[in-house]
């Protein structure tokens, strides 16, 4: 037991909050918002999605607070309802596939608004560049990628969040990472004639003309 | 051509993470031994890390006012934890309240505007009300009274249906008790309580009155109201975890809990 004079823990607030303390959970989610905010932007690529996944995940937390165990850390907790908040609305929106992710552009400037004064303009645009590379994988891997490399939590740690085996979270790690080499770094793979499946198009074969009347949808083919 | 072919970028992430099968990691790591254009692609997914890291480090802090709504957004359910309306889990309750938001028609205004009151509550007049008035809704009461009835053990195991306390069907099984009557069960007697209450869910246990506000409900589980310190309180009895835990009728808060 703390002494009122002493911060209270992350596992005494969480108990308050289940005694009736009408302010503990706030002041638990607000010791937690900053971390928890990072990780939803970065699982979800887009800011208004991890407003909305974070704030279900918090309230299904303060409702769910009396099945807390206390086998696990009150961190770790937080972020496996978060993180799994936000995997549902990716995949919820994958499943309605008519709402396509917001465009990139529309989300640069508040990804980058809140770096520090003295970030460098590049820092933060590469902060930027990072989440929309990270966007580009599914979102399994993006959410390993996030925990292991981004938050610095042990594999194991992430295991438990995501609620999967480590050697799990290796392998969605060990894949997100090889996707990302040629989005984040400046390597490029020589690549074997053999995956060579796409050719890009000779420019000369765009230029041929499209049938009269269609120019504005070139290679479509009158029926 | 006798180029070797280079594993994937995939291949020499797994062997990196030590999660590539036994057989490929020794084909992988002889041929990066001696692959200048492999150690590279290591060195670049290395850099990947180091560039996710250095990402996160970074602080990201929640835009003021997305923080403020979700501060808002956390003092609405408090306040109404506090005004002791029961917190079962609206997702899975979905088609109970549908049946709790028909009864509400029925109940007088009065009692709606008792607010505090919990849905079970109203549930339970509303069931009654819709007995006695009969009507054109007919076969919905009927649906609604078969649903009440089917939850009325309070317990919450099957078919979806929320784990929501329905006093009606059990007060009737049980004529007599009423609210005065409550048995009055302690910290001592609550394990006893809980078994005998796990093994004959209807043993003239009074209703459950209230809903517990800081836990769901669990799946499989029984309700009942008892006495308490001399106040009427609500017993959640765990049939998995074989836990018994008491709310407060009045406060909704977690007065004690108990394996069994």
């Amino acid at each position: 037991m703390t002494t009122p004079g002493d911060d209270p823990t992350d596992a005494t607030l969480l108990q308050r909050h289940v005694d009736g303390d009408p302010d503990a959970f706030s002041e638990l989610v607000a010791r937690h918002q900053d971390r928890l905010w990072a990780v939803a932007v970065r699982t979800t690529g887009d800011p208004e999605d991890a407003s909305d996944a974070l704030q279900e995940a918090l309230i299904s937390a303060f409702r769910r607070a009396g099945s807390f165990r206390g086998d696990a850390q009150v961190t770790t907790w937080l972020h496996r309802i978060v993180v799994n908040a936000c995997l549902d609305r990716i995949r919820r929106r994958k499943a309605k596939a008519t709402e396509p992710l917001p465009d990139d552009e529309d989300h640069r400037t508040e990804l980058a608004d809140h770096a520090p004064a003295d970030d460098p303009a590049e820092a933060s645009e590469r902060r930027a560049d990072v989440i929309a590379a990270l966007r580009q994988l599914n979102e399994d891997q993006r959410a390993a990628l996030v925990l292991v490399d981004m938050e610095g939590y042990s594999v194991d740690e992430a295991a438990e969040v995501l609620g999967c085996a480590p050697g799990t979270v290796k392998s969605r790690c060990a894949r997100g990472r090889a996707r990302l080499v040629p989005l984040l770094t400046s390597y490029r793979r020589n690549q074997p004639p053999s995956d060579d499946v796409e050719p890009p198009m000779p420019a000369v074969a765009r230029r041929v003309a499209p049938s009269p009347g269609t120019s504005s949808q070139p290679g479509r083919s009158p029926t | 051509m006798t180029e070797p072919v280079h594993p994937s970028l995939e291949e020499l992430a797994e062997l990196h993470e030590g999660v590539l099968d036994a057989g490929r990691q020794l084909e992988v790591s002889a041929h990066l031994a001696s692959c200048d254009e492999c150690a590279s692609a290591t060195a670049a997914l290395s850099e990947v890390g180091t560039v996710l890291t250095a990402a996160g480090s970074v602080p990201m802090p929640i835009p003021a006012e997305r923080a403020a709504s979700l501060q808002d957004a956390l003092r609405r359910v408090s306040a109404e934890r506090a005004a002791g309306v029961p917190s079962l889990d609206e997702q899975r309750d979905r088609p109970q309240r549908r049946r709790t938001a028909a009864a509400r028609v029925r109940v007088p205004r009065w009692v709606s505007a008792a607010g505090a009151a919990a849905a079970v509550v109203l549930a339970c007049y509303g069931g009654i009300s819709l007995l006695h008035r009969g009507g054109p809704d007919q076969s919905s009461s009927a649906e609604s009274s078969a649903s009440g009835g089917r939850v009325a053990a309070a317990r919450g195991d099957s078919s979806g249906a929320a784990p929501s306390p329905s006093p009606r069907s059990l007060a009737s099984a049980t004529p007599g008790k009423s609210a005065g009557e409550l048995q009055t069960v302690t910290a001592k007697t609550l394990a006893a309580y809980a078994a005998e209450l796990g093994s004959h869910p209807a043993s003239g246990a009074a209703p459950p009155s209230c809903g517990p506000a800081a836990a769901d409900l669990p799946h499989r589980s029984r309700a009942a109201t008892i006495r308490w310190k001399g106040s009427p309180a609500l017993v959640v009895v765990d049939l998995t975890r074989h836990r018994a835990t008491v709310y407060s009728c009045s406060s909704a808060a977690r007065l004690f809990s108990t394996g069994y």
